[in-house]
């Protein structure tokens, strides 16, 4: 152990101060947006207070509710029959209910508002079907409240049914046989003890679900909820009113806290959860007949709504109805491509730099810089946008200043007018996703490994060269791949942040359906979810891996 | 086997099928009230599917089990689980992990009035010994204390008959030595009809009155751990139960066999005079000898301490175990005198 803190620090001697570094600039927006908030006058807080903020507040949490059932009720069924039963269809379902991963909110409501709306082919055939005319009949607004839950319900319930899933799967079979020899009746059973067990994980996936809840800003937009982001987004972008926008800001930041506050609970809950193995016999209840059919059924909802029939809509108008401008789509593409990718390079590096910096300095300010590293993806765009817009536009002013100052022509905005801003909320947002990776890869490589290594000779580099990037490669690379893809998927942000004049998939997307050419959108839309599609796949793979192992 | 009224639990022509497998065919068996049996056999030899049918988790394809008088399952009926009475511990003690050790040992109680299941639990609680313990949670227990809460939870709604499903596998040597006889004491004094699945026969002889050996799903013996070492009735069961070496012998009248250690006389042999047959050799049973005109070669030897466990080789080049005391210190390759000393004659046709 000696020998290798001395080799440690003889060659990265500042790594900690980089890792403490990275951990601030990450709670950089934070800081800005309170500060912002905390010195203006009362009276703008006043006139928000008296005119908005109830709404914002009472739509915020109404969607959290429903939201927050809808997952519940879509995931918690799904992910305990394709963990326990066996019913026709379950190996294919099990890993199609997690496609909706791929479709980001505001695009499955573009789509499912081309659909349902007046024009759209359902209320059409309604029409040709009855004869009925305009205002004869009562139809389901999507573009409402309700249709926003819905719609976040269909995109979110996977992070549900992820945690469920796994839960169940590890819950020995033999917890249900308990019960039983005690007296309970099946369904007692699963009441009594299958879903308390899984309580703490379920919560978790409910807290994720509602933390991007709360972040959604194409959805409520587009429906026209007025919510925390619909918020921000309209008095810092309309009004050109920051410090009402930071003041909206650090409300909407205090239900993102109480939400990490609540996932933190369950998941301390949790350590005494951990069960000794799981065992190999997987309780299969073998469901027949009518019975394995309705499992199939309350599977295969999900996946339709969620998945199925949005992307077959955008496939369907990308072919036939669309007029895609190649030569523009491309240009918009390409945008996406090297913003994300750039993005995700920048993310991973600065999530190596932590993942090192914490196994070699192990001590409590660097592993709680690493922690605070991961907290910025509970962060909304809209709070990251102004966050880190305040910070880089004052510094932008001082170097203006200082040019005047030096009698040079003034360079503009360096900071907050480039891309640089942009990159740098991306950074404070994904990281954690980055880290996540990155961490559970390096927690393989096993210190021994080192230590092995350096006993029979070899330095440093040779070990990094020959034992770490090896085994590191494939979760770099997965890393790097979620980071460029939720980059891809990111609309408030990019559309808060983005320089003037320039365009990526995302915002395309949302332009074309705010000037309701729904079906324009779709080439931009369904070039997201196919990319989309691959960490998914991902998921899926590394699941069943470890499935195996264990089984 | 004697059909008798009092009989507890009464298992007749019992086959079970896992597919196309059969994983019990025609297993008789019945315990009396107050008994301790315990089903011993190598994995896979069906003795938790044995269990795990009389618990009602598996149904059965001929037969029938009846308890107390009642039937239980037979082909095309499983009364449900928690409608047998029938307490169970299983092998990893299943805690819920949720719930305080009172509300584990409370969660069969539910249809019990508060305060009767609040009495029933803190006499159990001081019948294992965890009076105390009760606002705990399992993580907060020993592996010992969690397996007796357990044990405790099991037997709370006053089951007919109580299952252990190897419940001691996952502790170490140690503990276990010290709580299965405790358990078994526990069970007796309580009287509580108990069956226990087990593939070690320390455990089985620490717990059990009866004990049944099974082998690919059948009940080989069923009787005393006494009878089960000394008078095993199959070439399997001498084999699993204890250490023991196969060698050679012929009959030589219904008294006698000769084998390479010399002839033993003993025991009332079925065989006839002349025939072949394998004559059992337990460690115990091949004493070291200078002055023995039998010698063995050592081919490897094991030190316990109280004593060495040699591994011999005879002139035939069969193979035998030898016990000796520690003092009597040989090397490997040496040639040693042995002889043979045994007190009941085991011979199995080959």
């Amino acid at each position: 152990m000696n020998v290798s803190q001395r080799f440690k620090f003889r060659y990265f001697p500042s790594l900690k101060w980089v890792a403490l570094a990275v951990a601030a600039l990450v709670l950089l927006p934070i800081v800005a947006v309170l500060q912002q908030a905390a010195f203006v006058g009362n009276d703008l807080w006043l006139h928000i207070w008296q005119t908005v903020l109830l709404d914002y507040v009472s739509n915020s949490l109404l969607l959290m509710l429903g939201v927050g059932a809808g997952v519940l009720m879509m995931g918690v069924p799904a992910a305990w029959l394709a963990a326990m039963c066996q019913f026709p269809g379950r190996r294919w379902l099990d890993w199609a209910l997690l496609l909706p991963l791929a479709m980001p909110a505001y695009i499955i409501a573009y789509t499912y508002t081309g659909i349902l709306d007046y024009a759209g082919p359902v209320q059409s055939g309604l029409r040709h079907l009855t004869g009925w005319g305009y205002g004869d009949y009562w139809f389901w607004q999507v573009r409402s409240l309700s249709g926003a839950m819905a719609m976040m319900v269909l995109v979110l319930y996977p992070y549900v049914y992820l945690t469920a899933r796994a839960t169940f799967l590890e819950q020995s079979s033999v917890s249900m046989d308990v019960a039983r020899s005690l007296g309970y009746g099946r369904w007692q059973a699963w009441f009594t003890v299958a879903v308390p067990m899984a309580r703490p994980a379920i919560i978790a996936g409910l807290t994720l679900a509602l933390m991007e809840t709360l972040a959604d800003y194409g959805t409520v937009q587009y429906f026209g909820v007025t919510t925390f982001t619909t918020g921000i987004f309209r008095t810092f972008y309309g009004f050109g009113d920051t410090a009402g926008a930071a003041q909206l800001a650090a409300v909407l930041l205090l239900f993102v806290v109480t939400l990490i506050l609540v996932e933190r609970w369950s998941r301390r809950r949790q350590t005494y959860h951990v069960k000794a193995q799981p065992r190999a016999i997987a309780a299969t209840i073998v469901l027949v007949g009518w019975r394995g059919w309705l499992a199939c059924f309350v599977c295969l909802i999900p996946v339709v709504f969620g998945f199925i029939i949005p992307a077959g809509q955008l496939l369907w108008w990308t072919l036939f109805e669309a007029h895609v401008q190649w030569s523009s789509f491309w240009q918009l593409a390409w945008n996406s491509f090297y913003l994300s990718a750039l993005a995700a390079v920048l993310a991973v590096c600065l999530a190596l730099l932590m993942a090192y910096a914490k196994r070699f300095y192990p001590q409590r300010s660097v592993r709680h810089a690493v922690t605070l590293a991961g907290m910025g993806y509970a962060l909304p765009g809209t709070i990251i946008a102004i966050g880190v817009m305040l910070p880089l536009a004052w510094l932008d002013h001082r170097i203006n200043d200082a040019f005047v100052w030096l009698g040079w022509a003034s360079p503009g905005l360096l900071l907050s007018g480039t891309l640089v801003v942009l990159l740098l909320a991306y950074c404070v947002r994904f990281l954690a996703v980055a880290l996540g990776g990155i961490q559970s890869g390096l927690g393989q490589v096993s210190p021994s490994l080192d230590e092995s290594a350096k006993g029979m000779g070899r330095n440093a580099w040779d070990v990094l060269r020959l034992i770490h990037i090896p085994l590191m490669r494939s979760s770099v690379l997965t890393a790097l791949l979620v980071v460029f893809v939720d980059v891809l998927k990111e609309l408030p942000a990019t559309l808060m942040l983005r320089p003037f004049d320039f365009n990526t998939l995302a915002v395309r997307a949302y332009e074309l359906a705010a000037d309701e050419q729904l079906i324009e959108a779709a080439p931009a839309s369904l070039m997201i979810v196919l990319v989309g599609l691959v960490p998914v796949l991902i998921l899926n793979r590394a699941i069943n891996r470890r499935r195996r192992r264990t089984a | 086997m004697t059909e008798q009224q009092t009989a507890l639990l009464e298992i007749t022509d019992l086959a079970i099928d896992y597919g196309t497998t059969h994983a019990l065919a025609g297993l008789d068996l019945s315990l009396q009230q107050g008994q301790l049996l315990c089903l011993l056999g190598p994995s896979g030899c069906g003795k938790s599917t044995l269990l795990r049918a009389i618990a009602g988790f598996q149904d059965v394809a001929a037969g029938r089990i009846v308890l107390a008088n009642q039937l239980m399952s037979r082909a095309g009926f499983n009364m449900a689980p928690e409608q047998r009475h029938i307490g169970m511990v299983f092998q990893d003690n299943a805690l819920f992990p949720h719930l305080t050790v009172r509300a584990n040992i409370a969660f069969g109680l539910h249809q019990w009035p508060t305060q009767e299941a609040k009495q029933r639990v803190e006499s159990l609680l001081s019948m294992v010994g965890l009076t105390g313990f009760g606002e705990r949670y399992p993580y907060e227990l020993s592996g010992g204390q969690q397996q007796r809460v357990a044990l405790a939870r099991a037997v709370a709604p006053k089951c007919s008959l109580l299952l252990l499903d190897e419940p001691f596998s996952g502790l170490d040597a140690a503990l276990r030595e010290e709580l299965v006889p405790e358990i078994a004491a526990l069970l007796k004094r309580e009287g509580i009809t108990s069956i226990l699945v087990s593939h070690d026969q320390k455990e089985a002889f620490a717990f059990a009155d009866q004990i049944a050996v099974m082998n690919h799903g059948k009940i080989e013996q069923l009787t005393s751990a006494y009878e089960i070492y000394h008078k095993p009735a199959s070439r399997f069961v001498a084999d699993f139960v204890g250490e023991g070496d196969f060698i050679v012998g012929q009959v030589l009248d219904n008294q006698q066999v000769s084998c390479v250690l010399g002839n033993i006389t003993n025991g009332t042999l079925a065989y006839e005079a002349g025939s072949k047959v394998d004559v059992f050799v337990r460690p115990d049973d091949v004493l070291h000898d200078d002055s023995s005109s039998t010698k063995g070669r050592i081919i490897s030897k094991r030190f316990r301490g109280t004593h060495f466990l040699y591994r011999v080789e005879l002139a035939s080049g069969e193979q035998v175990a030898c016990f000796t005391d520690s003092h009597h210190n040989h090397g490997v390759g040496e040639d040693i005198g042995i002889k043979l000393n045994m007190e009941h004659l085991l011979a199995f046709r080959p």
